[in-house]
């Protein structure tokens, strides 16, 4: 038995904030003026009368829709939803919105956008990480979660789960997944999954998992920490091969950080394995730990949870987990982490820089699909108009039915809006860079060529496309005129 | 922060106006509203009279003491709401419905130095209402449950260790009666003592105290914690101590 913690006051968020404190007077201001207009207590008596009147009527109707709901479900016996508890939709809340799903004794579950559902087992705890039309990216912080393509909204999703470096995503079945925090235990009750875990040999191995199959997987790259005096003494440890990124990395040249390091795991290294960020920044704060000499992505990733009050110590943080390339899925979630933080913050310029890394990172990754669509959309708000109707159009050529593209062919069609209007000034349309930041090789798009956009008839059918579904000219980019 | 604890404890009596003021707002929220605009109520020499005379004024239908009323106890009844319910969504329109009922019923009123218990009152009855309605409505198939969005609950200053014991919590309190769920969040997570909470609840002492011990019991029995050792940032409950209290009775 676990007493939970005492709830301190200053852990909890202050709802009056100024504004809507003076949101809310304005609408009583009204409602009670015009009470006052309508003054007197024979027109208040009048006010309820119909007011109950009201109420009665609407009670009547509701208890006649509950009848009717209960009867129907009597008649077609259906089995109750599950003993999972209450479903809580992802709908309406705020994308930018960090999100937590727990569960408690019970199992908790949540229906997922686009389809599909998350049931949290007792002490499980997921973030959500991202969620778009064409599916949604969760987080296993701890315990056991299961993700199926069933139930919630009639289309079926792509969901994706990363646990450590590790991740799972399946579009058509049901997955149990559980963490100790050094290994995924993927368990595929129905359809099938992916699974792509971090290898020392081959980098990142995909694994195909089928119907009542079980699969165990690290969730990290094996690091052996010798002490320096040791490293000269035989017998050593084997070292890990590091782990090698196929694609050149685009970011800061850095050498890959050595896999080896100076020290035994710290006090904070133990505390952010058992995932207590309260202890990681005591110690941090303790012993004066300079963020600027930690190496590894996986503790620095940990130093950027445990510092989330702080922007600057975590973004140096998610920077330098970023550039540790000896494991390239931390350091690709890193990267994904620094671009939303740089994209609230608005830097927009900054934050497409680390989207495009996760892409270099994790071309194949559960979230490389959102990184284009926010990398796109952070190049047009960073005002780098060439280069985001360049992604743009990649974007509608590479996916057909992906989840933001009537939202950037509407951006396609707003962009070539604005260089129309621009040529028309006699400017110089095919400018590379509206903002001045233009890149070294940025070259003006060739009239007509596949990265010239066209203000017409086809960009406006591209983007009166429903979400989801293709613009006209499917797999083609918007043709000029 | 004893100092942010005290600020959340239910007045029974309508204070002067300068108390009411320091009581609500929380010391690291201050800055933040000294920048804001001040309303012209709260320049108003009435804004040094105390609830009760307010209440008086505002029976008698000036609109300048109904201001002054709502500005010193909207904090009160925005956080109560968003609290109870755990997430803000509701919470405007809760507060609104609250200070409507209230100034309409200011007539009934037979205690007016009470009016912040009153107002609480009220507003813990229009939670417990939409809980309860919410729970009806998932019965049937035809409702939705919020999401446990963790920032409408958890200060941004919270660790992210603190962050995902609340979401627990909060997942907790969810699948508690309505009842005992509010009774247990006006106590611990609002910090009201039992006398103010068995007034807001709108029962007896006894019946708060038993109501509390329930979900009290049925935390200690679900909540996991991350690790065994002991917790830095979280100090044994004093929550565990309501059973003594109720034992009192």
């Amino acid at each position: 038995m676990t007493r939970p913690p005492r709830i301190r006051p200053e852990s909890l968020r202050d709802h009056a904030e100024p504004a809507r404190v003076n949101r809310v007077w304005r609408r009583l201001e009204r409602r009670l003026a015009v009470g006052a207009a309508a003054g007197g207590g024979a027109q208040e008596h009048a006010r309820r009368s119909r007011l109950v009147v009201l109420g009665v009527a609407t009670a009547a109707v509701v208890a006649s829709f509950g009848a009717g709901i209960v009867l129907g479900r009597k008649i077609e016996s259906r089995p109750a939803p599950s003993a999972a508890g209450p479903v809580a939709p992802l709908e309406g809340t705020s994308e930018q919105s960090p999100a937590l799903f727990a569960a408690g004794t019970m199992r908790q579950a949540y229906d997922l956008p686009g389809g599909g559902r998350l049931v949290v087992s007792p002490g499980g705890i997921v973030e959500r990480v991202s969620q778009s039309a064409g599916g949604v990216a969760v987080r296993l912080v701890r315990g056991e979660a299961e993700l199926s393509t069933d139930g919630g909204a009639s289309e079926p999703a792509r969901i994706s789960m990363l646990v450590g470096g590790a991740s799972v995503s399946t579009e058509d079945g049901v997955v149990r997944v559980r963490t100790d925090g050094d290994t995924a235990d993927l368990e595929v009750l129905s359809g099938s999954a992916e699974i792509t875990s971090p290898d020392p040999e081959v980098g990142l191995r995909t694994t195909t998992v089928r119907e009542r199959e079980r699969l165990t997987v690290p969730t990290r790259v094996a690091v052996t920490r010798v002490p320096p005096t040791e490293l000269t003494t035989p017998p050593l440890p084997p070292r890990p091969v590091p782990v090698k990124i196929a694609r050149e990395p685009a970011l800061g040249e850095r050498e890959p950080a050595p896999t080896v390091d100076a020290v035994p795991p710290t006090t904070w290294q133990q505390l952010c394995l058992a995932a207590d960020f309260a202890g990681v920044l005591k110690e941090l704060q303790a012993n004066a730990i300079d963020v600027g000499k930690v190496t590894n992505a996986r503790d620095l990733l940990c130093i950027a949870d445990a510092t989330r009050a702080n922007d600057s110590t975590r973004r140096l943080a998610l920077e330098r987990a970023v550039h540790d390339r000896s494991d390239p899925q931390v350091a690709s979630l890193a990267a994904w982490k620094l671009a939303t933080l740089l994209e609230q913050s608005g830097e927009h310029g900054q934050a497409a820089k680390y989207y495009q890394a996760y892409r270099d990172l994790s071309p194949g990754g559960a979230l490389a699909e959102d990184a284009l669509c926010n990398l796109i959309e952070a190049e047009d708000r960073a005002g780098h108009r060439d280069e985001a109707m360049r992604l743009g159009q990649r974007y509608l050529a590479d996916h057909a039915t992906g989840g933001c593209r009537a939202r950037v062919a509407q951006m396609l069609l707003r962009l070539a809006a604005e260089r129309a209007k621009d040529d028309g000034k006699g400017t110089d349309g095919g400018g590379p860079k509206t903002d001045g930041s233009a890149k070294p090789g940025d070259a003006p798009a060739p009239s007509g060529s596949a990265s010239q956009p066209a203000p017409s008839a086809s960009v406006s059918a591209s983007a009166s496309a429903k979400p989801g579904e293709p613009p006209a000219g499917t797999g083609s980019p918007p043709q000029a005129p | 922060m004893t100092h942010g604890r005290e600020n959340n404890r239910l007045r029974l009596v309508g204070g002067s106006a300068v108390d009411a003021t320091e009581v609500e707002t929380p010391a690291p929220k201050r800055a933040a509203r000294a920048a804001a605009p001040v309303p012209a109520s709260s320049r108003s020499p009435l804004a040094a009279l105390p609830d009760d005379a307010l209440v008086a004024m505002a029976q008698r239908g000036e609109m300048s003491a109904y201001e002054l009323l709502y500005r010193r106890h909207a904090s009160f009844a925005l956080n109560l709401a968003a609290r109870i319910a755990g997430s803000s969504h509701e919470a405007e329109d809760v507060t609104h419905d609250a200070f409507l009922r209230a100034f309409d019923g200011l007539a009934g009123l037979r205690n007016p130095k009470a009016f912040r218990s009153w107002l609480g009152s009220i507003v813990v009855h229009a939670m417990r209402s939409r809980l309860r309605r919410a729970a009806i409505l998932r019965f049937l198939g035809i409702g939705r449950a919020d999401p446990i969005e963790i920032d409408c609950i958890a200060s941004p200053d919270a660790s992210q260790h603190t962050r995902y014991e609340l979401a627990q919590v909060y997942a907790l309190l969810r699948t508690l009666a309505p009842a005992d769920r509010i009774a247990w969040t006006l106590r611990f997570v609002e910090g009201h003592d039992l006398h103010a909470t068995a007034e807001l609840c709108g029962c007896s002492l006894a019946t708060v105290k038993r109501r509390i011990r329930r979900a009290q019991n049925h935390l200690d029995a679900s909540f996991v914690e991350a690790r065994s050792d002991a917790d830095a940032d979280a100090p044994p409950s004093e929550a565990g101590r309501e059973g003594d209290e109720g034992d009192e009775t």
